[in-house]
């Protein structure tokens, strides 16, 4: 027993793996990007400006959304992609669409540090001005080291962080100083309109004189940040310089697929991008709601079809069984929506209003005694437990109807009422009891019915528990608190059927799991 | 064996019931705790209070503020709250969903900037009535350099932060005893002493605006909100940022606590509108640590962005921010220092129901219940077209709302619905071929059944009502004899019998059949099927696409798409340039995402961009609003209008006019039983 139930919760591991591998692969395929909902509004607008674009970069590096899925070849990135990308993002000749622009720039974004070989080599190389300029601006913003963020979270010792935050300022002058070595495209027609502003009377030969001077501090601006590149790369080349041991660990490892992974053995489930708090947090807070709710309705649905199956059972085959099976299959084929609405109508509002309508508690529940308490609980949770259960009585009941059927036809049965005990004590006392025991193992199958059907129940009553919350991160692109949602429910499903198993054993002597 | 199943069985229930019981009893004797500790807290603060003024608020001052010229201010002879209301009781309004959060410079979804107006008070105020004035709020006066460049401001003294929300468990004693504040006091004498020559002898102390447990608001704390907002690490505000492109940083300065100025880099009418939307932060929250270490300045903006504060809001407004549940309700209470009124309830509480279908249920609720603590319902809300529609429905269920238990009113919001047709595909690049598509759109019929006359019809890109718009254009009527007309000029007919109009476009035979982008919902489903059932009748196949918001904005920003269905909205500040200037039309992700592309608008938009003179101002934007109407690169449809309804308990609850929030409590209050 005890072999068997370690071997179930280590079968566990892979199960969870495989859950967790397929919630990963839904969140990637999905249409829509959560960093493209963040910089909504207007903050990534205008594709040319790199400026305004920077809080996205940090929003997606935060997420590791920078990152590729499987696989990371950026190592490999050489000059001809790099350049490639700058002439997408340029769109000189207006012949490159809309979809690829905004393509290479988030590449140009998601590459960071991997592009700085290309850039410098399209600086050095590149044919136009304009390509040089970008590649130019680009360094400035690609060739950042990165800071020292672990600190921030509070697991450090202090000394460590200290000495984090003393490196990062080190790294931050670093990183400020690359800001000023870039330099923008020279532009012929904006210079000859400045000038003409600056000076109106100015005849053609003098003007040409003005640019010509304006050209030649150009080209000697251009030549000074290439010199600093170039000092710059002598001194910061080892950076890019992979092993090839190197290059297979950034090829595995550096992917939101190993990050995820490596998030998840740690138990780290990360922040929601909506409100920035651990997402673990916020839904263990809601397990408490989605629990009381589950729990209530399985006792309840036990509660009601265990005497109606026993019932039905002693009385099958007549009238009043049929139309018991009748009434409960139409039951069972109303969808919970429904109902919740047509429950909500009748007993909420106009002259039968006795349930609230909404909630888990009072407004003013922070002023009640224990006792006002549950009892205003109870009330309110009386409607939603009601439509979460009436769907579970058909099947279970059925079940419990079949369980005892199977036993009364058994010798031992047969038995009793040889010895004249009263129907009712054979049925209930001899019958019963043996014939409940495969419905234990159903508790298993109900739990992830009920988590799953909680979802639209919670919305429409308004109960804040982990349905609703599922439901709203859903809408809202939230992929940290959808991942947690269903992990969990995945995990609370697989004790619900490890349980089961294990009592199933536990009340019947014939099973042995050894 | 079976009695020991049931045994264990029944153990097994009991214990648990026994935990259930043991858990809530804890829970509620916590609450019982916070409660007493609360009382506690209360009669402190009325000890506090009962030594100063009537409102509690040490500075008060609204005596000399009244007495300084305004500058551009002019006060709004509209007060909130009529003569002979009373104070008192708890407001209950609904959310449909949870507020994103509460740090209103990068919160910018409408839901938080309502709360935001509950909880912060703005620098200027705009009439209630005439829209395009402002009055004073937090700066009593505000004054313009004769170049247009430079604003100065002076702001009132005597509006406080209010305490933050923490946790009964959170320490936090370096924000409690106000270390912080004093900390920002200190920093922002020395930097006046430097700035400021007739200053630098005054005595500043560091103290000086922390007050009997609460920080005072500054104009330093506009300078710190200035300088996040323009902070390039701050994500949510980029799009307030885009407003502010013009402003010379280096001018932007405190001139003493309770001055600063702002200077932009060139003239334009648009620096003139943002110099009006500057906003408070409280810095002596937002630039320190859980552990009341100031940022440091090169991550100040990542860090703010990500403040351990973050859930929860501190404002300085008539209401108090107290706890946010999510999923449940936002809880605001009165700040009794609060100096310029308008916060008649004690206590308001914004309940979340995500569920529209329970709203009306709500205000039912609170119609028939039995006292005001009973209440669990809402006072007032605003109800979907959907809603509306149901329980204007008279059967008996709804009676309440026709025997004028609950009462209505409408209010019209800014902004438009619209079809945008793209310019750049080869079947709508002629605007004869746009035209014949507006007279082919049903739009009356729709209106009546499909929005349930929740809305009016427009013309053009401005919202009706406003002296910008040009009211003599008569929305373009359904008339399909015209549209076939229009489209056989344009060269469109059934040349080969199919049904279909066809034309030769780059010598080939093209069928006028289009893809017609919708989001899947279902008004905009059953509007899409009105438009296509008319265009059928002359001859145009269109494929109707309800995408899901991700898709269907994707396929926007690439431009993949012949006709969208859409809206946009606006403020009674116009301004086409985003939307309509040409020079946005190659760029991915724009606004103008139709490619609207014509010279006249451009100069028009570009002359916009300079002139101060309103007479004139409406004069362009009347023929801007000519030039649109007759390239109709959209079909306009409606402006929207809200329904709103209200329970007998709460009084003067009207919409205080044409500003946003449309549903303001602060003109609102409870009935006193």
């Amino acid at each position: 027993m005890f072999v068997y139930a370690i071997k179930r919760i280590l079968l566990m591991v892979p199960t969870l793996f495989a859950v967790s591998l397929l919630i990963f692969i839904l969140l990637n395929v999905s249409a829509g990007d959560p960093g493209a909902q963040q910089a909504a509004g207007d903050g990534s607008q205008d594709a040319q400006k790199g400026d305004s674009r920077e809080s996205y970069r940090i929003f997606k590096e935060q997420f590791n959304l920078d990152k590729p899925i499987l696989f990371n070849t950026r190592y490999n990135l050489g000059g001809s992609d790099v350049e490639a990308a700058i002439g997408d993002i340029l769109n000189e000749d207006g012949s490159v669409s809309l979809t690829r622009q905004i393509e290479a720039q988030n590449n140009m974004d998601d590459w960071g540090s991997y592009a700085v070989p290309g850039l410098l080599h399209c600086l050095r190389n590149c044919a136009k001005d304009t390509a040089k300029a970008k590649a130019s601006q680009r360094l400035a913003i690609n060739g950042q080291a990165k800071l020292l963020t672990g600190y921030i979270d509070g697991k450090v010792s202090k000394e460590e962080a200290a000495r984090q935050k003393a490196e990062n300022k080190t790294i931050r002058k670093a990183n400020a100083e690359l800001g000023a070595w870039s330099y923008q495209a020279f532009d012929l027609t904006a210079e000859l309109e400045a000038l003409s502003k600056k000076s109106p009377g100015l005849d053609a030969a003098a003007s040409k004189v003005a640019v010509e001077a304006r050209k030649a501090a150009h080209a000697e601006r251009v030549a000074a940040v290439e010199k600093f590149w170039a000092s710059w790369w002598e001194e910061n080349q080892t950076r890019w310089e992979y092993t090839s041991g190197e290059k297979v660990g950034i090829f595995f490892l550096d992917t939101r697929f190993a990050k995820y992974w490596s998030n998840l053995l740690r138990l780290d489930f990360g922040k929601s991008h909506l409100d920035k708090k651990p997402v673990l947090e916020t839904v263990l807070s809601k397990l408490k709601y989605s629990i009381t709710l589950a729990v209530s309705s399985v006792f309840l649905i036990y509660f009601i079809s265990l005497p109606l199956g026993i019932w039905s059972a002693v009385k099958q085959g007549t009238v009043a069984d049929q139309l018991v099976t009748f009434v409960l299959f139409m039951l069972y084929s109303l969808p919970s929506f429904f109902v919740a609405v047509i429950l909500l109508n009748l007993f909420t509002v106009g002259d039968w209003a006795v349930f609230p309508n909404i909630g888990f508690q009072s407004d003013n529940a922070d002023q009640m005694t224990t006792l006002q308490y549950v009892k205003d609980v109870l009330w309110h949770v009386c409607l939603p437990i009601a439509c979460m259960s009436y769907g579970g009585l058909a099947a279970l009941s059925r079940y419990a109807r079949t369980g005892l059927l199977d036993v009364i036809r058994s010798d031992y049965i047969r038995t009793a009422r040889a010895k004249v005990l009263p129907e009712g004590v054979v049925i209930i006392k001899h019958a019963a009891r043996n014939g409940m025991i495969p419905i234990i193992t159903l508790m298993a199958t109900l739990l992830p019915a009920l988590i799953g059907g909680s979802v639209i129940i919670e919305v429409i009553f308004g109960i804040p528990g982990m349905g609703s919350y599922m439901f709203s991160s859903i809408l809202q692109y939230d992929y940290n608190a959808v991942m947690v949602v269903l992990l969990i429910s995945s995990f609370l499903t697989l004790v619900g059927m490890l349980l089961a198993d294990l009592s199933y054993a536990l009340v019947d002597p014939r099973i042995t799991f050894d | 064996m079976v009695r020991s199943f049931y045994h264990r069985l029944i153990n097994t229930i009991l214990l648990l019931a026994v935990i259930v019981v043991g858990v809530i009893f804890v829970a509620q004797n916590n609450n019982l705790e916070t409660l007493a500790l609360k009382a506690l807290q209360e009669d402190e603060q009325e000890d506090l209070t009962a030594e100063t003024t009537s409102s509690g608020n040490p500075a008060a001052a609204s005596l000399w503020a009244d007495s300084i010229p305004g500058g551009l201010l002019v006060k709004d002879p509209e007060p909130w709250l009529p003569a002979g209301h009373t104070n008192g009781g708890t407001l209950k309004l609904l959310l449909s969903t949870d507020p994103k959060g509460f740090n209103y410079l990068i919160e910018n979804s409408v839901d938080v900037a309502n709360i935001a107006a509950y909880n912060l008070v703005p620098l200027v105020a705009r009439h209630k009535k005439e829209v395009t004035k402002y009055g004073p709020a937090l700066a009593v006066s505000m004054e313009r350099s004769d170049d247009f460049l430079t604003y100065t401001y002076r702001i009132r003294p005597d509006v406080f932060w209010h305490q933050p929300a923490l946790e009964d468990d959170e320490e936090r004693d370096w924000l409690k005893n106000g270390a912080s504040c004093k900390a920002v006091g200190e920093r922002t004498a020395a930097a006046l002493k430097a700035n400021q020559p007739e200053l630098a002898n005054v005595d500043l102390p560091a103290d000086r605006h922390w007050v009997q447990g609460r920080c005072r608001v500054t104009a330093h704390d506009i300078i710190f909100w200035i300088e996040m907002m323009m902070n390039t690490q701050v994500g949510g505000a980029a799009s307030t940022r885009s407003y502010f492109q013009d402003l010379d940083m280096s001018q932007v300065k405190a001139t003493g606590d309770f001055s600063f100025r702002v200077k932009f880099k060139s003239k334009k009418y648009k620096n003139d509108l943002v110099s009006k939307f500057v906003s408070t932060l409280p810095e002596f929250l937002y630039a320190f640590d859980e552990d009341g270490a100031r940022f440091e300045e090169a991550v100040i903006g990542t860090r703010y962005s990500e403040h351990w504060y973050n859930p929860r809001g501190l404002g300085n407004g008539p209401y108090r921010f107290v706890k946010f549940s999510p999923g449940e309700a936002l809880e605001l209470e009165k700040d009794p220092w609060f100096p310029l009124g308008g916060n008649s309830f004690d206590k308001v509480l914004l309940k979340v129901v995500k569920e529209t279908m329970q709203h009306p249920l709500m205000l039912i609720q609170s119609a028939t219940a039995k006292s005001e603590a009973e209440n669990q319902g809402a006072h007032i809300t605003a109800l979907s077209p959907q809603n509306f529609r149901q329980v204007m429905k008279k059967n008996n269920k709804n009676k309440l709302f026709h025997d004028g238990t609950i009462a209505h009113g409408f209010y019209e919001t800014y902004g438009y619905s619209y079809i945008g047709w793209n310019g750049d595909k080869p079947l709508f690049s002629d605007k004869r071929v746009r035209q014949a598509m507006s007279h082919a759109v049903k739009a009356d019929e729709i209106l009546k059944n499909i929005r349930f006359n929740l809305g009016r019809r427009t013309t053009g890109p401005i919202t009706p009502g406003l002296p910008h718009y040009d009211e003599t254009l008569e929305p373009i009527p359904y008339d399909l004899d015209r549209a076939k007309a229009l489209l056989k000029e344009a060269g469109w007919e059934d040349s080969n019998g199919n049904g279909i109009l066809d034309k030769m476009i780059n010598g080939r035979r093209t069928e006028f059949e289009f893809t017609f982008n919708i989001v899947s919902r279902p008004v905009h489903q059953d509007t899409g099927e009105v438009v296509k059932e008319s265009l059928k009748k002359i001859g145009i196949k269109c494929n109707l696409k309800p995408l899901e918001w991700a898709n269907f904005q994707k396929e926007l920003h690439t431009k993949k798409f012949d006709a969208v269905m859409l809206g946009w909205g606006t403020s009674p500040d116009v301004d086409f340039d985003q939307i309509w200037h040409s020079r946005h039309a190659d760029v991915p992700k724009s606004s103008n995402f139709v490619s609207f592309r014509n010279a006249e608008a451009d100069k028009i938009i570009e002359a916009m961009e300079f002139e101060f003179d309103m007479a004139k101002r409406y004069e362009l934007s009347q023929r801007f609003h000519r030039i649109i109407y007759e390239e109709q690169p959209y079909t306009f449809l409606f402006q929207s209008k809200a329904a709103y309804f209200w329970t007998p308990q709460l009084q003067n609850a009207t919409t205080v006019g044409k500003v946003r929030p449309y549903l303001n409590p602060r003109s609102w209050y409870l009935k006193q039983n």
